[in-house]
């Protein structure tokens, strides 16, 4: 074999090692992003599991609050029903603002924080609502690392032929974020 | 082995992941050497004083305490030296591993945590508030653990994420706020993500063999060996008494030199990595004010770990202090690092005052703490 050959075979081996690298890095990221976003769909069903009870301990004594409480019940049932990603999207948001509002109100009531049944069950939805937040963060973490990938060279030469392609973040509507910055004011009279 | 830390944090975090894998095989070996040098030492101190008790009188006189130093270096060295290296070199090794393997629950049985318990109030937050950061980082859930002790502080362990345990003591669950506790939690689950914990849980369990061992070999060298054929009844008591002082003096030099090699590598654990768990802590809190907060408690408190030389302070989130506290700190101080959360969050923070009075947290966008 002349030298010529052999060089010719070793850049190709090379580019084909640098293509199954760079291949297998994307499909990693790509599974991570799906991975991610399964992770978000299994704490909304935590979520829509949860409320239920939580309706049923605190009926009694949330006599006077019976809008939040309304609210959130049906916030959930269209959450439960929603057919597309689009409407369960919009619908989860919509749940996400009524147990806000929720939270604030049952926290700036003495008897229902001390009563032990409801505290343990806020401490539970508290923590959904957290992990619900945390895992869609982690859904963004997941893309904008995919995205980088995809961007950087020289990974950008393949990605589009390999059928790679920017994924979408999940944004948290305006009207969400104002529904639970502005927690209600409790009047006490 | 004392690696000189960047200047910079790294932020990047494959590149903290290759160096952590890296160093603990570097530790694994380095430590294995020192135990090997021990080994070499003890065996040739067991073959020479059987030597010195079992020479008759008249071959005794011709050994001096230079000859009997002088044996220590001489080649091919003593069968029971070459013995005594081999064993500890197995023993090394043997030990690495099981530390890679089961690191995380040799470290909690040693300082005696308990899996965390869900019908504890505080106990189930703690719990909920580990799976909200394994969450946040895409990690699997490490296992809670918790300690029984009034001091603050937390550690992670384990030699994998898959493996890993997050242990707090009981003192912090009940001080911390739950905002105050994702901070810390997230400071520990960033030592699981770039698996600082697989290090330091080596070094911990390490270190840990060797002060068991400088133990021994204390013991060893205050009551003396008393060999069986010993006290003859002749005049040459004398000489193998003294002999035996020297060996035991060699013996006595490596048992104090080998903990102080250990440390030194331990303390190649870069106080930057902490920088950098802090900074990850508030990537997946996206709330640098609970760390702060948390900081600022255990600034204030005034409860140490009781037991001060342990080897988990490596693995705290607190210094454990004792005396040679900045000679021999594992961590930066706390202040430095408050003031480098502060810049990140972009806004001042006055100090809490004690923290049984501490100012209600300020209110934050996203999760609820």
């Amino acid at each position: 074999m002349s030298t010529g050959t052999i060089i010719v075979l070793v850049v190709i081996v090379a580019f084909v090692g640098l293509t199954v690298m760079i291949y297998n890095n994307l499909v990693s990221g790509r599974a991570q992003v799906r991975n991610a976003w399964s992770q978000i769909d299994v704490q909304l069903k935590r979520r829509h599991d949860l409320i239920p009870n939580l309706v049923n301990s605190v009926k009694g004594e949330m006599d006077f609050e019976k809008g939040t409480l309304t609210a959130v019940i049906e916030a959930r049932s269209h959450a439960v029903a929603a057919k597309t990603p689009q409407e369960s999207m919009q619908a989860e948001n919509v749940l996400t603002g009524a147990l806000g509002r929720f939270i604030a109100v049952a926290e700036s009531y003495p008897q229902l924080r001390s009563h032990e049944g409801v505290a343990s069950l806020m401490e539970e939805l508290k923590s959904t609502e957290n992990k619900i937040a945390f895992a869609r963060q982690h859904y963004n973490d997941a893309v904008q690392n995919q995205n980088i990938r995809i961007a950087s060279f020289p990974n950008v030469l393949f990605a589009g032929t390999f059928g790679f392609h920017a994924e979408t973040l999940f944004q948290v509507p305006e009207t969400e974020r104002a529904a639970i910055d502005a927690a209600p004011e409790v009047k006490f009279s | 082995m004392t690696e000189v830390a960047p200047e910079i944090v790294n932020t990047d975090f494959e590149a903290a992941i290759a160096r952590n894998k890296r160093n603990t095989v570097i530790l694994i070996v380095v430590l294995t050497l020192i135990a090997a040098v021990l080994g070499y030492v003890l065996g040739w101190a067991w073959g020479m004083l059987d030597l010195i008790w079992s020479l008759p009188p008249r071959a005794l006189g011709r050994l001096t305490a230079g000859g009997v130093l002088a044996d220590l270096f001489h080649l091919p060295p003593r069968r029971e030296a070459v013995i005594g290296t081999l064993a500890m070199i197995a023993f090394g090794v043997g030990w690495g591993l099981v530390t890679l393997y089961a690191g995380a629950r040799i470290l909690s049985a040693f300082i005696g945590a308990r899996d965390a318990d869900p019908a504890n109030p505080l106990e189930k937050q703690f719990i909920d508030v580990v799976e909200e950061m394994s969450i946040a980082a895409g990690l699997p859930m490490p296992r809670p653990m918790v300690v029984d002790t009034a001091a603050l502080n937390a550690f992670a362990s384990g030699s994998s994420p898959g493996r890993a345990m997050v242990t707090a003591t009981a003192g912090i669950l009940q001080t911390c706020t739950r905002e105050e506790l994702q901070g810390v939690i997230g400071h520990e689950m960033s030592h699981v993500l770039d698996f600082d914990v697989r290090y330091a849980t080596v070094v911990a369990a390490m270190a840990g063999v060797t002060v068991m061992l400088q133990h021994l070999l204390l013991n060893m060298a205050r009551w003396g060996p008393m060999p069986s054929g010993g006290r003859r009844d002749d005049d040459s008591g004398g000489q193998r008494g003294l002999l035996t002082l020297v060996v035991m003096a060699v013996v006595l030099v490596f048992a104090l030199i080998a903990p102080l090699a250990a440390k030194l590598v331990q303390l190649a654990i870069s106080r930057q990595r902490e920088y950098l768990a802090d900074a990850t802590s508030v990537k997946l809190t996206r709330n640098p004010v609970g760390l702060i907060h948390a900081l600022q408690r255990l600034q204030q408190s005034d409860t140490a770990m009781t037991r001060e030389d342990s080897p988990v302070a490596a693995l705290c989130i607190a210094p454990i202090r004792s005396f040679y506290d900045n000679a021999f700190a594992t961590h930066p101080p706390l202040e430095d690092r408050i003031a480098r959360l502060q810049n990140l969050g972009g806004i001042p923070i006055s100090p809490t005052t004690r923290s049984d009075e501490a100012a209600p947290p300020p209110p934050h966008h996203g999760p609820w703490g």
